[in-house]
């Protein structure tokens, strides 16, 4: 009897144990940024936010049937149970919600500031939007939650700083990245409170740098510490285990003083010993711990034991050095798991890449070194991906071009490889002229956006303008040039082509002299004609700043009194005019005289070039070498001394005023 | 065509060795009829009691008796546990592993049909849920490949054993199933070669040969080789297999 109770109880708990297995936890989408698929997978969606509509396609017939108008700048769009569609308007601060069918917009939904993230809840009754801002301040932004039943929003709550996209984990979690920061919070819906702001990414990925213990070698040669920004996207798993964040690692240490000849000193070694200073990768998170599981990036080179690790490596590695990979702006995972697709807005490809082993048919990563299974090249300035359901056919949206590319396999095997319809790809618009947009400055986008342009960086480095300053914004990293550390300035709406000379030491005196110097020496490029200089500049100079909560109808008193405090403490004698800058050059005593990357003092005999104060608000963080998080910090350190404006005498409030008043400019 | 040599080589070996016992003296009367049910009623020899625990041969353990046996081989070890609930069916429990990269935690079933003077045959079925360390999507050349084992699998088939009249006769076996497995981890194999369906269903051949050969009237060695033919693409196309092992009366 007893060896009968033994085999019951013995039965009973494998049942069980087989029971706990299945639980499934992600809410899973087959979509992610500008394109999202109907629940039929019959009709496809895609923003334009160019043309400021949904572009509603026939996957069957491959012909666009609709367009929506919406809010300005739409960016991200996704779809509901009930088949409702759901856009964020960058540009407009709102959502706009559209019925299958009803090729109108129903309702537009205000929210936060830049709304970009956005998702469905599994049961359909709530919308999450996450914004750049909130509606007050620039310094936090937000996550609301819209009640589509009513479609308002139910609840706003703060996150960090320039939030960007958002995955849900089932009906009471999510999780959102960070543009700058590159990191993750884990956010509990219910409560709504955050409950884990960052996964411990950078002192993971730089274990061995930054406990010393690192070594040179077959181990990596590269010395140097990365931070992880441009964090543009986050997609969960389908079994709710792990997350994986797109991301730029972006270099910390020195660049070297003797530029390579070929590759430009961009190319000085990236993470894992590949890539350029500013290199795309795939972060990939723990949910349970909420905890970053990452190469170390020092260390991880080719050789090691890396090849048996069980989810990707932490750099998107291409298989080919002519096929640069940059510039990693959505990402969709197969409904098994098994792949993630990233698609690369600046080097207009899509990268494939398999999640829980290094080594599968078609890839060996220990032998080639790449993380890719398949690169497939797309139209221009991707920014979306949807999967069908049957998991046999992508489709990407190339914003640039208004097309969408149809992606599929042939082959099995070793020999299965994705094609695109890449030359005849699937037209849904043009470019708009108006509104101070015509061809040059498309061309002009094209450009600053490519980094498969020899002319612009040579391909083996594969960096774009755009890899650095995001869509003409800033990505919020110092780097370690030769002359000492620089702070990537923001291009958006600073009139920049009345701002020269350039550089934080304005070294060159037009435009023209900037271009040569940074495309041949730093990313390699053939150079650029006087012609395509001008397309550029067109671009850059058509760039609108970005959208800034604490610019009001009527300024408030703080403003008006911070106004004020800008002319008593003589701010305006240098940051003056209609950019507020004079163009001249000032020391406010914040050069580098010691440290690991001091300042060139040959180079800054003048003090450094005054830069335009327009757009501030957004542009943390400050000073050439980015030591200032905020413009308070800025303003109280050292302003006894009175060399960055005459405030010895201005209180603490007074100080107070003047950061509202400068976040208004 | 080796595999059948094989066997019959093992076969002569056995049957010349000491495990045959050939000195000891036989049934008091081999000419007795066969009792009902189809099992011989054994009768104690005068000198030594014979050897009936069976669990990998086609001989039932009896009514309420009970066997245990370990093996370790490749690519499995496992321990087996049966107990007689007639005196023709046994039912038991089985955990096998690869090395711990794979655990099955198996139900078997083993019903003699037929039980001669020498020749004895069963239909056997094994069941259970596998439990691997990776996830069919993380695992190349593993424990899948290997045994071609899924996440529930279903082991039908026929044993054939011979055993000679002597107590601690070795009983030779063949063991032929038919190996039913059931994936539900679907994944994507190749990037956009669509989604498999969420229960994929494949067959194996499993072919045993093997002895129990006993050295007390409780307890044999167990030796056995074979080989597994399988029918999933992603799997290896054929598996040797080899065990040594005990078995033993509880």
């Amino acid at each position: 009897m007893r060896k009968l109770v033994l085999a019951v109880t013995l039965v009973v708990w494998s049942g069980l144990i087989a029971g706990c297995q299945g639980q499934k936890r992600s809410t899973y989408t087959n979509s992610a940024g500008s394109l999202a698929l109907s629940t039929d997978d019959s009709l496809l969606y895609a923003a334009d936010a160019d043309n400021d509509f949904i572009a509603v396609i026939d996957t069957g017939t491959e012909a666009k049937i609709a367009e929506v108008k919406v809010g300005r700048d739409p960016e991200r769009v996704s779809v509901g149970a009930d088949d409702a569609i759901w856009v964020t308007n960058r540009g407009s601060r709102s959502v706009s919600m559209i019925r299958r069918g009803d090729w109108r917009e129903a309702a537009r939904i205000a929210v936060g500031v830049e709304p970009v993230g956005l998702a469905v809840s599994p049961d359909d009754r709530t919308v999450y939007v996450v914004s750049s801002t909130s509606l007050e301040s620039s310094d936090y932004g937000t996550l609301t939650a819209i009640d589509v039943e009513t479609l308002s929003p139910a609840w706003t709550m703060a996150v960090g700083p320039e939030p960007r996209a958002i995955s849900l984990i089932g009906n009471d979690r999510a999780v959102i990245s960070f543009f700058k920061e590159g990191d993750l919070a884990l956010v509990d819906l219910a409560k709504r409170e955050v409950l884990r702001a960052g996964t411990d990414l950078y002192r993971r990925a730089n274990a061995s740098k930054l406990s010393g213990t690192a070594r040179y070698g077959s181990r990596g040669s590269v010395f140097s510490s990365f931070f992880p920004r441009s964090g543009n996207d986050v997609v969960a798993s389908p079994d709710g285990e792990r997350l994986y964040s797109a991301v730029v690692w972006s270099r910390e240490e020195r660049i070297m003083v003797t530029p390579n000849a070929v590759t430009g000193y961009y190319g000085d070694g990236g993470p894992c010993n590949v890539g350029a200073i500013a290199t795309p990768g795939v972060v990939t998170t723990a949910l349970d711990r909420f905890r970053a599981v990452v190469d170390d990036l020092t260390t991880c080179s080719v050789g090691t034991d890396a090849a048996d690790r069980d989810y990707p490596p932490s750099a998107i590695t291409t298989p080919s050095v002519r096929r640069p990979i940059q510039g990693p702006a959505a990402m969709a995972i197969d409904p098994t798991g098994a792949w993630l697709y990233v698609v690369n807005r600046q080097s207009n490809n899509v990268a494939v890449i398999p999640t829980r082993t290094r080594q599968v048919a078609g890839l060996d990563f220990e032998s080639s070194g790449s993380s890719v299974r398949s690169l497939v090249p797309v139209g221009s300035g991707p920014n979306g991906i949807a999967l069908t359901r049957d998991g046999r056919k992508a489709y990407v949206y190339n914003a640039f071009d208004h097309s969408v590319s149809t992606l599929t396999s042939q082959g099995r095997g070793n020999n299965a490889v994705i094609v695109s319809n890449d030359r005849e790809p699937i037209r849904v618009a043009s470019d708009p002229i108006g509104e101070g947009r015509n061809a040059e400055f498309y061309a002009g986008r094209k450009l600053f956006f490519d980094a498969t342009d020899s002319r612009v960086n040579n391909v083996s480095v594969g960096v774009a303008c755009a890899t650095c300053h995001p869509a003409g914004a800033d990505d919020g990293h110092t780097w370690g040039f030769p002359d000492g550390p620089r702070q990537t300035p923001a291009l958006a709406g600073r009139q920049i082509l009345n701002t020269a000379p350039y550089h934080w030491d304005g070294e060159f005196a037009t435009l023209q002299d900037f271009v040569d110097h940074t495309v041949r020496l730093r990313m390699g490029g053939t150079g650029l004609s006087p012609a395509l200089t001008r397309q550029l500049a067109a671009y850059i100079d058509g760039l609108a700043p970005a959208d800034n909560p604490h610019v009001l109808d009527v300024p408030t008193d703080a403003q008006r009194r911070g106004k004020e405090i800008f002319q008593m403490g003589q701010c305006d004698s240098c940051h003056s005019g209609p950019w507020l800058t004079n163009n001249g050059f000032a020391d406010v005593g914040t050069r580098l005289t010691g440290g690991a990357n001091p300042d060139n003092p040959e180079k800054l005999t003048r003090g450094f070039n005054v830069p335009s104060l327009l757009s501030l608000a957004r542009t943390a963080p400050y000073l050439h070498d980015g030591s200032a998080a905020t413009l308070k910090d800025r303003l109280m350190r050292d302003r006894g001394s009175n060399r960055h404006g005459a405030l010895a005498e201005v209180s603490d409030s007074q100080i107070n005023d003047l950061v509202e008043y400068l976040k208004t400019l | 065509m080796v595999a059948s040599r094989a066997l019959a080589t093992l076969w002569l070996l056995v049957a010349s060795s000491g495990f045959a016992a050939p000195d000891l003296p036989a049934l008091s009367d081999p000419s007795a009829p066969l009792a009902p049910g189809g099992s011989v009623q054994q009768q104690a020899p005068t000198g030594r009691d014979p050897n009936t625990t069976s669990l990998f041969a086609a001989t039932a353990l009896g009514r309420g008796n009970a066997g245990f046996g370990m093996y370790l081989g490749f690519p499995l070890l496992g321990v087996r546990a049966g107990y007689g609930i007639l005196d023709t069916v046994d039912v038991g429990l089985e955990l096998d592993s690869f090395y711990g990269v794979m655990n099955e935690l198996r139900a078997f079933v083993r019903w003699q049909l037929y039980r001669g003077r020498h020749w004895t045959w069963a239909l056997v079925a094994d069941g259970g849920k596998a439990f691997f360390a990776q996830t069919a999507a993380t695992e190349g050349k593993g424990a899948r490949w290997l045994t071609g084992r899924r996440n529930w699998n279903v082991v039908p088939g026929m044993i054939a054993s011979y055993s000679s009249a002597a107590p601690l006769s070795a009983r030779l076996f063949v063991d032929l199933r038919c190996h039913v497995a059931f994936d539900t981890e679907p994944f994507q194999s190749d990037p956009l070669g669509g989604i498999p369906p969420a229960l994929q269903v494949s067959t194996n051949l499993p072919v045993r040969f093997g002895v129990e050969a006993p050295f007390s009237s409780r307890t044999s060695f167990l030796f056995a080789f074979g080989f597994d033919l399988h029918g999933r693409v992603e799997d290896s196309k054929l598996m040797p297999m080899v065990s040594i092992g005990v078995v033993t009366a509880l």
